[in-house]
């Protein structure tokens, strides 16, 4: 593949998904191009793109569980030929939710399921959930394709909006290894980076308040916040304590911190290319 | 002594999610010659200090009627049994190609908060110890399938994405009978 | 026609038995109406046209109580509306693109009230499902939700229904919004015992459309020229929403019962997002534009098919043949007038040449699989338009149905008595409280005046990326829908008002203060009002005096929309573009809900990086308090919640002095002079500055100190009048051109004091602290007052 050619992404689109033109927006923002992929067209056709993003939003609306029956088409098969030669593929919010249930990720125990997003489950909320919170990058260092434009620790606004984004294993052995592998790419945090369990600073009552799971390769996220709802400064809330946004009329305008993902997963398919 | 009843509810009109999830085992996964019907009801399983059949029923019917939290005439048909959810009547096909799943979460906020609602709001929670939620799934195979209790217990238990459907390892727990 | 299924109302001589012979067949129409049909077709009718006139007469669909007065007082028409009330949404002008199109928003308001009251998840599911198709089948992209909500007393007589119908509602509404993806980015929430056995719950939508672009709902007029077909697109038909129909067994085989039996009204946010987030049916749009095929489209609400499918045909003076043995239904042997009547959701029909029928059906069927990954669902050809003006039906081949399609669609109308009734009100005994800190303490814990947070919390206000400012952050929401697409900066605000308590005290006042509200919101964020919508929720229109403040309701609303006007064109009212009716709205005791007419207003702006939110910015900035404070507190939140009474003397607008008010901030606003503004509405003035200190998300808070050394009315008064007005935060160096603006705007001001580093709120009176607290103490009281009841 010659360095210069267009980067393509496939933002895959099930009946239910809500979230994919917004993302193709953000996608196409970061420099690439951007095709809303429906999920039944041939899987062959998928292979050309040079990465993927799951879109949020409520694939068969959640019927049986979120994620489970989008997780069991066809078009899973072919992404998870194409991540393990390396492609990026991210997951978000319902997205996530489908690489959980498919095995993508965490992925130590490849084809395996060995996670689940299970229901919210915070002292002080019943039910689904949408308001900003605040992530933390990992702080050794991005160790996959999507938070390379991030500096180690970074602290950053997004919204969440989710019933289901609490991770979880019945294997607490997976749970260290995962913490120990350095997969968790986002905890939430307060404003001032501490993670504090507590509601509503850990929006849903996930295990070390993870809020974005790699698998081993770095190559396959599944993240419960929506940077695509973070990509321009516009997008985010003025009374945030500490917030990046300010009320002038160029700042709004200005790239947000969900952008990021985007220029990071661009950055991971230049590298790739170039056999970095 | 503890005891148990258990509200059984169905939807009036056609169930959504086990339509979805019958195309899901006959048109993704590979069991398009075993299965032939899904149903799904929902299940509320109230264990009790009430030693009485005849009292454990009339609570029974209280809470369903006389409260908003199980049962809603306008959309529901319900049961309440004495005995565990294990002998709910079974209809259609042959006795033992009809395989019943109940799912539930791991941590039953709906059960917490039903029970919580009792205490707080009906104040009818005398002799109610705990309450669990769950679905109940009904499994319909074509008759003369072999072991109807292992394949149902394959359709529940997620393991991959080729494997298992109603119910995540990690975050649910499911009983076949 | 099977005689068998013919209802003989020609042998009921006898009002009597006539009245039982419908009340058996659950036809609520009256015996001279049944009689007037007759009189129609000149023969008995077949039981599916009976069921077809009950429905197109209803209230619901005729309109037949509220039309007149409806017609005589609202202002339907501005420069900006394109299309106003009479079809499924109003629409009018929004802005113009970078693509060199010209863009419109689209809006519809409707309740769903007496769903709710009974099934509370469903029935605001099928609300928000209901009121969002009659945005999309104009053709528009639905990019945003409100709603306004009138739930009982949770503490009150019935506190457990009470509250269960409270989360149902909040339960419904997210997660059919949620799981079709639009965001919810306004609405307003009261309590009160009046809503104990009939809680309101109204919806809004809104939508963005190319104004080349928008569909009608009528058959195109090239139906004369080439043979056009019916299309029937979405869930398979089943029994629901038919209304727990019990039938007659002298016409009718018992054994059918089952079937008949109406269910509830089943909502599918899944098959509704396939048809409308941008995938099936925009498909279909796109294909006809890009082809130019004339095409019509009509979602199927209240009546089913039957009154869609003669509804698209009869506005443009078509008939229509119907089959209903082609309509895919999910159960067998359905009876006719249930195919023909029933409300199952998600379903759309459309109107498209026959050489384009093949596509339009592969895009449903093919394309996105509705068959198979949506239970059933799909579309269907099921009948033709008529070139005649008659709408027939056929079912297994025979005639169920032949009547002159005008009869059919004209519905009928009444003129009904009213009669004045006088609110029975006190003012407050003896002295006002020492401590007017506690009463506002008081009033932001309070249920009508707590912060809404545990509610819309429920809701995603994020999805398709175009929030600017959401619940919390502002008076209105603000959305910018052209900016990721077109590169357009213009900002949509809508705002969703109406104080029952106002309304129970004056019904007039009710109506114009709603209106005044729902557009002093608006104008705080920096919009200019440019439409209403409003939803008319009343009692009994038969009982003289409820049908009085219905009456008296829309005068104020027609009135406020009048007087207030467009700020930048004095003479084109704010336009009334789409709304609804709700009558009946009372206990089984005959108690009527409060006068509650609901008001949405929708703003524009050029830029949304304009936009305002309420929250204080700066320490240092002045205050400004813009508009007198009059003694007027009938309804208002002091005296309900503490002096323990109602008042009698109800809020009120002027007109020339509001208008003057909502143009001065808008000016300051849109030159950029403000860094905050908020209107002044329930709790006054106190409880508005108190609000600017508060927010969920922030933990570092900002205080106020303001000074008023010799104000007009009594203390109490002046902190708590709910008299429309606006606390703006202007930074020191524009203070200069804000006074300019103010005093030639010749309306009451005041520069009474700054934003505070400290978060202490201090509010002074006559050399006096009447109000001295500390910020965290209000804002727990705030986040807390709704905590254990969402």
């Amino acid at each position: 593949m010659n360095q210069s050619d267009p980067i393509t992404i496939a933002v895959i689109q099930y009946p239910g998904t809500n979230c994919e033109y917004e993302t193709a927006s953000a996608v196409e923002a970061a420099g690439m191009s951007a095709e809303i992929f429906r999920w039944n067209r041939h899987p062959e056709e998928l292979i050309r793109f040079d990465g993927y993003v799951l879109a949020g939003g409520f694939s068969y609306q959640d019927r049986v569980r979120a994620g489970a029956i989008a997780a069991k088409k066809q078009i899973i098969g072919t992404l998870i030929r194409e991540a393990a030669i390396g492609k990026p593929v991210l997951g978000i919010c319902n997205g996530a939710q489908i690489l959980i249930e498919s095995g993508l990720v965490p992925g130590n125990h490849p084809g395996h399921v060995e996670m689940s997003l299970a229901s919210n489950a915070a002292a002080g909320w019943r039910g689904y959930f949408c308001d900003w919170v605040y992530l933390r990058c990992q702080e050794k260092g991005a160790s996959g394709a999507f938070n390379l434009d991030f500096t180690p620790g970074e602290i950053i606004p997004m919204p969440v909006a989710h019933a289901e984004g609490r991770f979880v294993s019945s294997d607490p052995a997976l749970l260290d290894r995962i913490t120990q592998s350095d997969q968790i790419a986002f905890r939430y945090c307060d404003a001032e980076g501490r993670y504090q369990p507590s509601f509503p600073i850990n929006p849903n009552g996930s295990f070390l308040n993870a809020a974005g799971i790699y698998n081993p390769e770095g190559n396959v996220l599944a993240f419960m916040p929506h940077p695509e709802r973070a990509a321009w400064m516009r997008q985010i809330p003025l009374d945030l304590d500490g917030s990046l946004r300010t009320a002038t009329l160029e700042h709004c305008r200005m790239p947000g911190p969900g952008l990021r993902f985007f220029t990071s997963m661009k950055r991971f398919i230049s590298n790739r290319r170039t056999g970095r | 002594m503890t005891s148990n009843i258990t509200i059984i509810t169905e939807m009036k009109t056609r169930d959504a999610i086990a339509s979805s999830a019958f195309h899901c085992l006959v048109h993704d996964l590979a069991y398009n010659n075993r299965i032939v019907k899904l149903e799904r009801r929902e299940c509320w399983r109230i264990e009790l200090d009430l030693p009485d059949l005849a009292a454990r029923m009339e609570l029974g019917r209280r809470l369903a009627e006389e409260t908003k939290l199980f049962v809603n005439p306008n959309k529901h048909l319900y049961t309440v049994r004495t005995s565990p959810p294990e002998s709910i009547i079974r209809t259609g096909a042959s006795e033992s190609s009809i395989v019943h799943v109940i799912v539930t979460e791991r941590e039953d906020s709906a059960g917490k908060g039903a029970l919580n609602q009792l205490r707080s709001l009906y104040r009818i929670d005398r002799h109610i110890d705990s309450i669990s939620f769950g679905f109940l799934y009904t499994l319909i195979f074509a008759p003369g399938v072999a072991d109807p209790m292992g394949l149902a217990a394959e359709i529940a238990q997620l393991t991959d994405r080729a494997h298992g459907l109603l119910c995540n390892p990690h975050s649910q727990m499911f009983e076949v009978f | 026609m099977n005689t068998n299924r013919i209802v003989p109302i020609s042998r009921h001589t006898h009002d009597e038995s006539l009245r039982d012979l419908l009340k058996k067949l659950n036809i609520g129409m009256t015996p001279p109406e049944a009689r007037k049909i007759v009189s129609i077709l000149g023969r008995d009718p077949h039981i599916v046209e009976l069921f077809i006139f009950d429905i197109e007469w209803s209230e619901h669909c005729s309109y037949k109580s509220s039309r007149s007065t409806l017609k005589k007082y609202l202002p339907t028409d501005a420069p900006n509306v394109i299309l106003g009330p009479g079809e499924d949404s109003g629409i009018i002008r929004f802005t113009d693109a970078l693509d060199g199109e010209t863009y419109s928003i689209v809006i519809a308001h409707e309740s769903h009230n007496h769903p709710s009251q009974v099934l509370p998840v469903e029935g605001a599911a099928t609300g928000i499902g209901g009121i969002v198709r009659d945005v999309d089948c104009m053709g528009a992209h639905v990019c945003a939700v409100a709603d306004g909500l009138r739930f009982g007393n949770p503490a009150g007589a019935q506190p457990a229904r009470t509250r269960w119908i409270i989360r149902g509602v909040v339960d419904g509404i997210w997660q059919y919004g949620n799981a079709m993806g639009v965001p919810n980015l306004a609405g307003d929430v009261y309590f009160d015992d009046s809503f104990d056995d009939n809680c309101l719950v109204n919806v809004v939508s809104l939508g963005i459309v190319k104004t080349s672009r928008i569909i009608r709902s009528r058959v195109p007029t090239e139906a004369r020229n080439e043979p056009y077909d019916l299309i029937l697109a979405g869930k398979p038909t089943d029994s629901s929403g038919f209304g727990g129909v019990t039938f007659a067994s002298d016409i009718l085989d018992a054994s059918q019962d089952d079937k008949r039996r109406g269910a509830v009204q089943v909502h599918d946010p899944f098959i509704k997002n396939i048809l409308i987030m941008r995938k099936a049916n925009r498909a279909v749009l796109d294909l006809a534009f890009e082809r130019d095929i004339p095409i019509g489209m009509k979602d199927l609400g209240g009546g089913g098919l039957a009154c869609a499918s003669s509804e698209i045909c009869s506005a443009s003076g078509f008939g229509a043949e119907i089959d209903l043995d082609c309509v895919h239904t999910s159960m067998d042997d359905l009876p006719p007038e249930v195919i023909a009547c029933g409300e199952t959701q998600e379903r759309f029909i459309f109107a498209v040449p026959r050489s384009f029928t093949r596509e339009v059906l592969d895009i449903y069927n093919t394309v996105w699989e509705l068959p198979a990954e949506a239970n059933g669902a799909g579309a269907r050809c099921i009948g033709r338009v008529l070139e005649e003006p008659i709408y027939r039906i056929r079912h297994h081949g025979e005639v169920v149905c032949e009547a002159p399609i005008e009869q059919i669609t004209s519905g009928i109308r009444y003129e009904r008595a009213d009669c004045e009734c006088r609110h029975e009100g006190m003012e407050p005994e003896g002295l006002p409280p020492d401590n007017l800190a506690d009463a506002l303490l008081s009033i932001l814990g309070s249920l009508n005046g707590c912060s809404r947070l545990p509610i819309y919390r429920h809701y995603d206000t994020e999805v398709q990326g175009a929030a600017v400012l959401r619940p919390g952050e502002a008076d209105a929401g603000v959305i910018a829908p052209l900016e990721l697409t077109e590169n357009c900066p213009a900002g949509i605000a809508l705002s969703v008002d109406g104080n029952p308590n106002v309304g129970a005290i004056d019904p007039y006042w009710g109506g114009a203060t709603a209106v005044a509200e729902a557009m002093r919101n608006v104008v705080a964020t920096g919009a200019i009002p440019r439409a209403l919508t409003d939803c008319l929720n009343y009692g009994n229109p038969e009982n003289p005096s409820a049908f009085r403040q219905f009456v008296d309701g829309v005068r104020g609303i027609a009135d406020a929309a009048r007087q207030l006007s467009q700020l930048d064109l004095p003479d084109a009212p704010v336009a009334v573009v789409s709304g609804n009716v709700s009558f009946y709205n009372e206990s089984a005791q005959g108690l009527a809900i409060k006068p509650s007419p609901i008001v949405a207003c929708v703003g524009t702006m050029p830029d949304f990086a304009r936009a305002m939110t309420i929250h204080f910015k700066n320490p240092g900035n002045r205050i400004i308090l813009v508009g007198e404070r009059r003694p007027e507190l009938g309804g208002s939140a002091y005296y309900r919640i503490v002096r323990g009474v109602d008042g009698t003397k109800p809020l009120t607008v002027k007109w020339r002095e509001e208008r003057a008010a909502m143009a001065a901030v808008h000016t300051l606003i849109s030159h950029g002079y403000a860094c905050a503004c908020h209107d002044i509405s329930d709790g006054g003035f106190a409880t508005a500055l108190a609000e600017m200190c508060l927010s969920h998300r922030r933990t570092r808070l900002l205080g106020a100190h303001v000074v008023f050394t010799q104000p007009p009315i009594p203390a109490d008064q002046f902190l708590f009048a709910e008299t429309g007005g606006f606390i703006l935060e202007i930074p020191p160096d524009h203070l200069k051109e804000c006074t300019a603006i103010l005093n030639a705007s010749g309306g009451v001001w005041y520069d009474c004091g700054c934003v505070t580093e400290t978060p202490e709120l201090l509010i002074e009176i006559a050399q006096t602290a009447r109000i001295h607290l500390p910020v965290q103490d209000m804002r727990l009281a705030w986040l807390r007052g709704l905590e254990e009841i969402v």
